[in-house]
């Protein structure tokens, strides 16, 4: 964790539940890279023996 | 990258803009029992059918609400800008003004009558619903009960502006519960100073909110059915009323429909759930609870549970956060997970839907 993202967090948290939670605060390509990386790590829990 | 990935990489990305466009600026307002919360649930479940998941919907009673304009003045014609807690029963009421400043107080006050102003120490937070399912706490349980007990004729609460539980929204309602029968209305801690001068004075409060009885849905879908372990990953698809609900969670969401595309030929060990869960924004987080009902006695197959909440934001990273991982999972998931760029491991932060699970023993994750 690092001290950035506890302000990210906090940036973050001053839009929520308001008119300014748009899309356009939103990396529409972060979302696909965590979606792929979900799928491969689900892929790589799914064939541990 | 090679051809191949270029494509899926853009592919994926038209994906996601498309869900965001749809739920964000479509349909916008997905509050719990609205229609658009309905219109919302439909398309996650045709979406998850048309690639190729089963699909199961479980539905519930929730209450919506309308309106939310109110008005308080003084008898000399001052008037006071104050909005309808949300979810409260609607009012016409004249009283004197109480103001009090702490819980001992407020147990003490005589305000039989009343128009109960809350201000300082005890309006520090808004309080957590009175029937919460998953935990309590005692300050606010307490001051619910002075409340029940003042004989007071409405509550006008002014709420310190950062608390981290209101999330960005200002002035933040202290008390937005719909198990909670006595009038209420909330104002800035400005107009509350104003209010204060006025304390013992007569005013006349009027509000026009009222409760819907409605239904909602939490979807959940489903491949690789006949596996005796589950991977469950969710995310909530409600959002405060009126508001786009992008980040809080329309991300979320967002990732579950493209993992729906993603793992539409998974062939590994678990069956694989995507549930998108209605009521993390709602007081009584009827969606979550519904869930747990429905789990009761067979949470032993959650081999995993993710859960997806505010990821995407423009300016920041992603925060996975771990709880209670076996140590080759945990292994897996550094590499996986936080190997990748853009992310850092976050705090653990059990909070509203994040520890649903995680209070039945279920490993949730990020």
């Amino acid at each position: 964790m690092t001290s950035n993202w506890l302000l990210e967090n906090m940036a973050m948290q001053s839009i929520t539940h308001t008119s300014d939670d748009t899309i356009d605060r939103i990396g529409a390509n972060k979302i696909a890279a965590r979606a792929v990386s979900l799928r491969r790590f689900i892929e790589a829990i799914s064939h541990r023996r | 990258m090679t051809l191949h990935e270029h494509t899926s990489d853009r592919r994926n990305l038209e994906w996601v803009n498309a869900a965001l466009k749809r739920l964000t600026v479509d349909i916008h307002d997905r509050c719990v029992g609205s229609e658009n919360n309905q219109a919302a649930t439909t398309g996650f479940e045709t979406q998850l059918e048309d690639n190729g998941w089963s699909t199961e919907t479980r539905r519930f009673y929730a209450v919506d609400r309308q309106g939310g304009d109110a008005r308080l003045e003084a008898r000399d014609g001052t008037a006071f800008e104050v909005r309808a807690s949300p979810y409260s029963p609607g009012c016409t009421a004249t009283g004197r003004l109480k103001a009090v400043s702490t819980i001992e107080g407020l147990e003490k006050a005589d305000a039989v009558g009343a128009l109960l102003l809350l201000h300082g120490d005890v309006a520090r937070e808004p309080l957590m619903p009175k029937n919460f399912p998953f935990f309590a706490v005692e300050d606010h349980q307490r001051i619910i009960a002075g409340l029940e007990g003042s004989g007071a004729a409405a509550i006008i609460t002014t709420t310190a502006p950062g608390s981290v539980t209101a999330g960005g929204a200002y002035p933040a309602p202290m008390i937005e519960d719909g198990d909670f029968n006595m009038p209420s209305v909330y104002m800035t801690q400005k107009e509350g100073e104003c209010l204060l001068r006025f304390n013992g004075r007569q005013l006349t409060l009027n509000s026009n909110c009222r409760r819907i009885q409605s239904k909602a849905a939490n979807i959940v879908g489903r491949i690789n059915e006949g596996a005796a372990k589950r991977i469950v990953i969710a995310a909530h698809i409600d959002a405060k009323k009126d508001v786009p609900g992008a980040l809080d969670n329309g991300t979320g969401v967002a990732t579950l429909l493209l993992l729906s595309s993603l793992l539409t030929d998974y062939a590994g060990d678990f069956c694989i759930e995507l549930v998108a869960l209605n009521g993390e924004d709602r007081y009584a987080v009827p969606g979550q609870l519904a869930r747990v009902t429905a789990n009761r006695g067979g949470f032993d197959t959650v081999a995993l549970n993710i859960n997806i909440d505010g990821v995407g934001y423009i300016d920041g990273d992603t925060a996975y956060s771990f709880f209670n991982l076996p140590d080759d999972m945990k292994e897996l998931a550094s590499a996986r997970l936080l190997g990748t760029p853009g992310t850092v491991e976050g705090i653990q932060w059990p909070q509203g839907d994040h520890s649903s699970l995680f209070n039945q023993d279920v490993q949730p994750s990020p």
